[in-house]
């Protein structure tokens, strides 16, 4: 299990690399530079040279670039040219609002997808069937900002259920150790502030979730409905097993397979498609850190940001390979 | 006074329904009974309704788009009978694994691929006998044992992958008889696995139906398999028995001419080394409508105009021996041969 781990961890290195070529000629490929978002609009042409010579950009580009991979090896990644702050700094920051939500809504994707798609495959037909076919369709179709304003509206501004913006209510005072709130509260059992960290997550989760929660709906009724078909349930049902160790030891076993593949993809997105969902609910977080990076040429958040988010992305499909491994006996590697 | 059969089998029939078209009759009136100790064949072409025999009987049948007929009347371990037809699906579901059970044809895609053997074995012995954890282990481990897999302890934990063709066959029969079943059945258990396995297998089989006294339903396409095995051998076509005896006399007098040709496309070692081997004509499809007549006409060489004049009565010829045919190819007692 160490080597297949290693092996994975080795192999992730030249596909960061060959992501960080690409990433730096992409990002100098926008029109226009940081001198015009740091400078004054009244500032003057020599002015904007000036600044783009001290901070090295008419340098040739493989200079720069080989700059760019020299501080990242002794694990600096630039500051942000918008606030000044290391760009690590800015990402430890930020990042814990993202994680929040996509694990939130992960957890919301699998928590109703799951038992949802099960459910519709052995119903095949019937009318949960359709609703979660449906459902699901709806679900991929909508565009995830329209459905978070749509959630805010109802459930937060009307019904007054849920919060309507931030990751916590203004005023409360909690304690900080990771930046991440729910986990923060636990931690100091500050169950008010954990619950309220977790009642300004349901709606933007729900909001983010509904993409993975549609691909896990069909990706499991499709699976399931295949399993259900083979031989050793036929097995399982002969050896006149109950229902429940069917479904969970023959059945769900084996249909997991392909649905933990697409929930490690299906995570990649979520951290790198909550910009949106962030910017509706005023969550603050590594999207909308990204949209202004963007705005402003701040060239080293946007490599730093998207490297780590890159990493964060192989490690997480690291660990859907390792449990893959462990559910699937024929993948294993001794 | 005869005691009743272990299971009597009195004309199962099976049809699926469809939707807007005319249902399909797969298995139509068949009777049969199985004795304790005993080995019955059922053997046929694919699509004779052999494999839907069995699924009726085990109760696996899908629910839906089925209709079930007749009956099968099963003595209980614990004293009284059950139509095995009739019983609702929880009591189906006790039984199945217990005192009725099964083997099937593909022992790879029949194993649950990501669980070990030995909680395969174990699940049944935990299901119906509340055995649990390393008691369950141990006795698994003596059933495989007990099928004849080497290192049974290491096996335990190995994934079906790991074992070859023949092994895993033997794991398919020990989850089968776990809990000692009186009823066990065998669809094509050999189908999958090379020659030599395939013997290996069948003694296999024989010998834990001697031991234990159990009733075995074999299934099969394959005479040469049932030759030396079964005591007694139904042929079927297209869903209705066409011949039923006990095993010598089959083989000695075989009467249905669907038999006599499956006789003669067995190659046999003791036959002169040119004399080619005769196949039955035609394939499954071109089966008639019983209701229109033999089924079997359309591929026969002993075809008479009379045979397409309704569905041919079953004869009997001898203790046991039944046969449906009006152009035999045996002379039934009292009959001038037509020897053709």
């Amino acid at each position: 299990m160490l080597r297949f781990i290693t092996r994975r961890v080795l192999t992730a290195v030249p596909t960061l690399f060959g992501l960080s070529v690409l990433l730096f000629f992409w990002v100098r490929l926008l029109p226009g530079g940081p001198e015009y978002a740091l400078l004054p609009e009244d500032a003057s042409a020599e002015q904007r040279a000036a600044l783009r010579r001290t901070m090295g950009l008419d340098d040739p580009i493989l200079e720069q670039y080989g700059r760019f991979v020299l501080q990242l090896l002794q694990g600096d990644m630039g500051t942000s040219l918008q606030t000044g702050r290391p760009v690590l700094t800015e990402f430890l920051i930020k990042f814990p609002a993202t994680a929040e939500l996509a694990a939130m809504a992960m957890l919301f994707a699998v928590a109703i997808g799951i038992p949802l798609g099960y459910l519709a495959a052995r119903r095949r037909g019937g009318p949960l069937d359709a609703l979660a076919v449906g459902g699901s369709l709806l679900g991929i179709c909508t565009p995830v900002f329209f459905l978070a304003f749509v959630l805010k509206l109802v459930f937060a501004e009307q019904l007054g259920l849920f919060p309507s913006a931030f990751r916590q209510s203004p005023g409360l005072d909690a304690t900080r150790i990771t930046g991440f709130f729910v986990v923060d509260g636990i931690a100091t059992r500050e169950w008010d502030a954990a619950a309220d960290a977790l009642m300004h997550l349901v709606l933007p989760g729900l909001a983010l979730s509904s993409i993975p929660l549609a691909v896990i709906v069909r990706m499991t009724r499709a699976s399931v409905i295949e399993v259900l078909g083979e031989d050793y349930v036929r097995t399982a049902e002969a050896k006149g097993l109950h229902r429940g160790t069917i479904r969970t030891r023959h059945v769900l076993r084996n249909a997991m397979l392909p649905v933990v593949t697409a929930i490690g993809l299906l995570s990649g997105s979520l951290l790198a498609g909550a910009v949106l969902t962030e910017s509706v609910f005023a969550f603050g977080g590594i999207g909308e850190f990204i949209y202004a990076a963007t705005q402003t040429r701040d060239y080293p958040v946007l490599l730093g940001f998207i490297l780590i988010i890159a990493t964060v992305y192989v490690l997480i499909n690291l660990l859907v390979d390792i449990s893959y491994s462990l559910l699937d006996p024929r993948v294993r590697v001794s | 006074m005869t005691r009743s059969p272990l299971l009597d089998v009195d004309e199962l029939s099976v049809a699926f329904t469809r939707r807007r078209r005319r249902d399909v009759q797969a298995v139509d009136r068949i009777s049969f009974s199985l004795d304790e100790g005993r080995i019955t064949g059922l053997v046929g072409e694919s699509g004779c309704g052999k494999s839907v025999t069995s699924l009726a009987l085990m109760g696996l049948l899908p629910a839906r788009g089925v209709r079930v007929g007749g009956t099968a009347r099963f003595r209980l371990g614990g004293g009284g009978e059950a139509d095995l037809l009739a019983l609702p699906p929880a009591r189906m579901r006790d039984l199945r694994g217990s005192e009725i059970a099964m083997v099937f044809q593909d022992p790879l895609s029949s194993l649950n691929p990501v669980v070990p053997i030995g909680r395969q074995v174990a699940e049944v012995l935990t299901r119906h006998r509340g055995v649990k954890g390393a008691a369950a282990r141990d006795q698994a481990a003596e059933l495989l044992d007990r099928v004849g897999i080497p290192d049974p302890g290491r096996r335990l934990r190995e994934y079906p992958h790991e074992l070859s063709g023949g092994m895993r066959q033997r794991a398919l029969i020990a989850m089968a008889v776990a809990c000692r079943p009186r009823l066990l059945i065998a669809d094509e258990p050999t189908t999958a696995l090379d020659v030599t396995i395939q013997a290996q297998i069948l003694e296999l089989l024989s010998g834990l139906v001697a031991e234990e006294g159990t009733a075995l339903l074999m299934i099969t396409h394959d005479l040469g398999v049932v030759a030396g095995l079964c005591d007694e051998i139904n042929v079927l076509y297209s869903g209705r028995t066409v011949e039923g005896a006990e095993r010598h006399e089959l083989f000695a007098a075989p009467t249905h001419p669907y038999t006599a040709g499956l006789l003669g496309s067995i190659p046999r070692l003791d036959a002169p080394r040119d004399e080619p081997l005769t196949p039955v004509r035609g394939t499954v499809d071109d089966a008639i409508a019983w209701d229109d007549g033999c089924a079997f006409a359309p591929r026969c060489d002993r075809f008479a105009d009379d045979c397409l004049g309704g569905p041919p009565p079953m004869r009997e010829r001898g203790a046991g021996h039944r046969f449906r045919c009006l152009h035999p190819t045996e002379p039934a007692p009292g009959e001038e041969s037509e020897g053709r």
